[in-house]
């Protein structure tokens, strides 16, 4: 099949006896996009701004500034979002840092997979509160954080949205034979799903004056 | 002191002019006056406003927004070939750094959750044809425009036969602008997970098993060796169905889920989704609807009172064997049920204390 959009390379859609003879004659076989979703929608992945910027820290004071993030993912079907820091917020000048939220402590300790509650303003760190479309249970309410995974300490990213729901809107086809793919058709959805991440910061007075900074890596993949 | 006097005479002249004259001024005057120099001031202040709102340009915080396609590719190919794949990632927000990376991934979970790894490692060697951007390496991107990835992929020889997963990246460099105040920076990628199959012959191992097929009863009755599940008719029923993939290729069951009660039969098509080699997933029926849990195959409603089978019938496509298994329940009106219980219990009484009361 040549690709609708690029016509300059080959690209097959074909499975069954034809990959088999196409594989033997050509030594490949290639499909792109997902075999069930007959259709060419790109997988797009937005961010609303790419600064968050907390201001001026002042002791036990918290600062929080929102990204809004938006995934249209009609052509893939699933997805997911996940999320790592390069490190902690961390002084321009210096090494002074400001380490990862543990939220309120106690019982309401959060981890990178759990958000819990935060907020005791005597609670310091650097986290994310998610809500909106596909963001995990645990964010309760929007008082809820987790620290970010560290890419320092080479933490697995954590999921920040997932749609675990295929989005085709197939047709079934009625008494499926078994022996050749059964035949799926359907318009897929042009489906496009928001969350918003918002990163919060508290200090103690001990904090060092300065310019903290890190970088938060999103990545926006289709489920295979 | 000359000066002075001239500068005095301009800065008494200048309201006057204008019909503003100082307050003192303006009230002392007669009514119509004052009506006039309301109207010249709301004038210029229109004026004011308007040009404002004319020439000022909204700001705005730099947004991303990256497309790519095709969102996966699945390639079957035979070691010492080479085969090439577009992909073309398209800047929908504001001009960034942008740079091509590929990394291999994992499977994580039973949803189709996938984890990069931090560094390049495999077999498979990849190249970029683009004759102006490298992997790795940074170039502008400015808005509203697209860009090939032209990848080169290479299988050598002497590969061992197997799947290689990866993760063809498009990420954002980002830029440190901070202005003295504590900032997130954030960076934006985008990936398209690639597929590949690396085999001599063509023929790709399907080792597999139906891992789960279970639903959670309202109720089980065991009578001697048999056990009967009862669920409600009134709720919906979630039922999960996941396969197992042992081999060392992925695999794309296809199949039906049916329910059967007495003669009637609903059936559900399995979407075909990939599970990778040494893993597990979760199927999905296209339900139609966002609000199916996730851990879940599909959710049956609309129960018909009575026996039930569920049969999941799974293949991998040609020449390969299909895997069943079933399940049986009786769908009941449980609410319906315990209401008239309690109805009946309550007349009982009710009935009961009239007869005592009648005897004594």
């Amino acid at each position: 099949m040549t690709d609708a959009l690029d016509n300059s390379y080959q690209l097959s859609s074909s499975i069954g006896q034809t990959a088999a003879k196409e594989f033997q004659s050509n030594g490949y076989v290639i499909k792109a996009g997902f075999q069930y979703i007959y259709s060419r929608v790109p997988f797009s992945f937005s961010l609303s701004n790419i600064k968050v910027d907390l201001g001026s820290l002042l002791p036990n004071n918290p600062s929080t500034g929102p990204i809004t993030l938006k995934v249209s993912f009609g052509g893939a079907g699933q997805y997911i979002v996940t999320a790592r820091a390069d490190s902690p917020l961390t002084a321009m000048q210096g090494t002074g840092t400001i380490s990862f939220t543990g939220c309120n402590g106690g019982a309401d300790t959060c981890t990178i997979t759990t958000a819990k509650l935060w907020d005791n303003p005597n609670t310091y760190g650097f986290g994310y509160s998610m809500t909106g479309q596909d963001v995990p249970t645990d964010f309760v309410s929007s008082s809820y954080y987790r620290p970010f995974a560290n890419r320092l300490t080479a933490e697995t990213p954590a999921t920040i949205m997932q749609s675990g729901n295929v989005t085709a809107d197939i047709t079934p086809t009625p008494a499926i034979p078994y022996t050749p793919a059964p035949v799926l058709t359907g318009t897929p959805r042009r489906t496009t799903h928001q969350a918003v991440i918002t990163m919060k910061a508290n200090i103690s007075g001990l904090q060092g004056a300065g310019t903290y900074i890190t970088v938060v890596r999103f990545l926006a993949t289709p489920s295979f | 002191m000359f000066h002075s006097e001239r500068n005095q005479k301009r800065t008494d002249k200048l309201p006057r002019r204008l019909g503003l004259g100082t307050f003192g001024v303006v009230f002392g005057s007669d009514p119509i006056t004052v009506l006039m120099t309301i109207k010249k001031i709301l004038i210029i202040a229109f004026f004011l406003i308007g040009s404002q709102a004319v020439f000022i340009a909204p700001i705005s915080a730099q947004q991303v927004t990256l497309s790519l396609d095709p969102p996966i590719v699945q390639a079957k190919i035979k070691p010492g070939k080479a085969i090439i794949v577009a992909y073309t990632v398209e800047n929908l927000g504001d001009p960034t750094n942008l740079q091509f990376l590929i990394r291999p991934f994992a499977p994580i979970g039973e949803l189709g959750s996938l984890a990069p790894l931090p560094q390049m490692e495999g077999p498979v060697q990849f190249n970029l044809e683009n004759a102006d951007v490298e992997m790795e390496k940074p170039f502008f991107f400015p808005s509203k425009e697209k860009k090939q990835a032209v990848v080169r992929i290479q299988v050598p020889l002497g590969v061992p036969d197997g799947d290689y997963y990866y993760l063809v990246l498009a990420e954002t460099v980002p830029a440190f602008s901070v202005g003295g105040q504590s900032t997130g920076v954030a960076s934006a990628s985008i990936g398209a997970p690639l597929l590949i199959s690396i085999t001599d012959s063509g023929i790709t191992e399907v080792k597999t098993t139906i891992a789960d097929f279970s639903f959670i009863p309202d109720y089980i009755l065991t009578i001697g060796n048999n056990t009967v599940r009862i669920v409600d008719n009134a709720k919906a029923l979630p039922v999960t169905c996941s396969v197992r993939n042992m081999g060392k290729n992925l695999v794309q069951p296809q199949g039906t889920i049916t329910d059967q009660n007495g003669s009637q039969k609903r059936i559900y098509s399995l979407i075909p989704q990939n599970v990778l080699s040494s893993s597990q997933r979760i199927l999905k029926v296209d339900s139609g609807e966002d609000t199916l849990s996730s851990n879940t195959t599909l959710s049956l409603s609309a129960l018909s009172i009575g026996a039930h089978t569920l049969t999941a019938q799974i293949s991998y496509g040609e020449n390969t064997p299909i895997q069943f298994k079933s399940l049986t329940f009786v769908a009941l009106p449980l609410r319906l049920m315990i209401a008239v219980l309690f109805l009946c219990i309550c007349l009982s009484v009710f009935f009961l204390v009239r007869f005592l009361q009648r005897r004594n």
